[in-house]
């Protein structure tokens, strides 16, 4: 889990172009969107095509997006059950 | 024109020092054939926050026409008209890169939103929260031209004030390879494929900061030499010149033969005996780098003085006087665009 955790911030630093960011910078337990990252509608639409085009998971329901990226802990659960690459 | 227009402000990230006008005086020459923009510090202007979305054009643009509106302690200008022939090149093929690589599927809405042309004048115009008339060209060597002269007819109109007008460019080995197998750049001898950003701010308030004034301006596709003469001779006319009394020429000539037998015939036949310019030997050739003309004559207008370099060695005569410089741009000559600029 702790890998996938690690993987999963090096990923969405590169998906979003979150420069001066460091994995370390990335509390796994803050929320994504709001507060903590900041991050905004297009991001969630980044993070949709990370997950299906790394991780081969399709959210064919965008209102799962808010659950499943809570944070980063809970998105690497998600992978850890749903994922099919 | 029937207003006086003038240039207020303008700034050029090219190869020579960014946000500058140290070519002047320090001028960077290359034997590349291609060579790419040198950034200024983003940071300085953006927050990385702000510039994740935003590609190396987009930025360089941002910032180039943040500098000029600091400078004209404007915030909201009246419009933003943009040229540009390739758009945000780099962008769109990493966008194509990607379609092709995942068979047309999970694309970045980042990628695509940075792949249109008129990108970079709706991120202006988001950043300056500017809800004013908005609108980029894109025909090759004459983008900017043409929205030089739709700011000249709305402000001529009296439909706006004032107008930031933008050229930008930018290229990479792929797209660099294509045009040199086409003869465009990258002849030998010729002088460099460059990017282009030059961001300027016109304005119909007479100002002692102001650049110099832009008297007259025409483009055409001409029928003939006969047709050309004509409408040239009408311009000037109306500007309250004529060929007698042009100080300089400043052409688009590139050393490459196949671009500059035009002006040659042109200037040749039209104007002997006025002392000739050249700008892409340091500014680099690219479909926009017209506005790097515009950019280069304002300057010169403004501090009263022409640097040797940009003499166009195939004419050996000199300006005593720099009341005015006229601009030509030419595109495989078939359409022309003569801009008339004068010392304020």
């Amino acid at each position: 889990m702790e890998e996938l955790i690690q993987q999963l911030k090096e990923e969405i630093i590169k998906a979003l172009n979150l420069e001066d960011v460091k994995p370390e910078d990335i509390d796994p337990a803050a929320p994504l969107f709001g507060s903590g990252l900041g991050l905004d509608s297009i991001d969630a639409l980044e993070l949709i095509v990370l997950m299906e085009r790394k991780y081969g998971i399709k959210l064919k329901d965008p209102s799962k997006g808010k659950e499943v990226f809570e944070s980063v802990n809970v998105m690497a659960d998600y992978i850890m059950k749903n994922r099919t690459k | 024109m029937n207003k006086s227009v003038f240039i207020r402000s303008a700034q050029q990230i090219s190869f020579q020092q960014p946000l500058s006008n140290e070519w002047m005086s320090s001028p960077i020459f290359t034997t590349q054939s291609l060579v790419k923009s040198l950034n200024p510090q983003f940071k300085d202007y953006l927050s990385p926050l702000e510039a994740r979305r935003m590609g190396g054009l987009q930025k360089r643009a941002l910032v180039a026409t943040l500098k000029v509106l600091k400078e004209c302690n404007l915030e909201h200008p009246d419009a933003i008209i943009t040229g540009t022939a390739l758009g945000n090149l780099i962008c769109t093929e990493q966008f194509l890169e990607s379609m092709i690589e995942n068979g047309e599927q999970m694309l970045s809405p980042t990628h695509f939103m940075q792949s249109t042309h008129n990108t970079i004048g709706s991120a202006l115009a988001i950043y300056t929260h500017n809800h004013g008339y908005n609108t980029t060209y894109c025909h090759s060597q004459m983008s900017f031209d043409l929205a030089l002269q739709d700011a000249l007819m709305q402000m001529d109109l009296g439909k706006i004030s004032n107008a930031l007008v933008g050229a930008f460019e930018e290229i990479e080995d792929g797209y660099f390879g294509l045009l040199q197998k086409s003869g465009y750049i990258g002849v030998h001898g010729m002088d460099p494929c460059s990017e282009v950003t030059v961001s300027m701010l016109l304005t119909s308030i007479a100002e002692k900061e102001n650049l110099c004034r832009i008297a007259g301006m025409c483009i055409c596709r001409p029928q003939g030499i006969d047709d050309l003469v004509e409408q040239l001779d009408a311009m000037l006319q109306k500007a309250g010149a004529n060929r007698t009394t042009i100080s300089a020429i400043l052409s688009g000539k590139n050393s490459n033969p196949s671009c500059d037998n035009y002006y040659n015939e042109l200037l040749d036949t039209l104007f002997p005996k006025v002392p000739t310019l050249k700008y892409k030997q340091i500014f680099g050739e690219n479909f926009t780098a017209s506005a790097f003309g515009l950019y280069c004559a304002a300057n010169c207008l403004k501090e009263n003085y022409i640097p040797e370099f940009l003499y166009d060695p195939c004419r050996n005569l000199r300006c005593n006087e720099i009341s005015n410089i006229l601009l030509v741009n030419q595109e495989r000559g078939k359409d022309y665009s003569f801009i008339l600029v004068q010392k304020i």
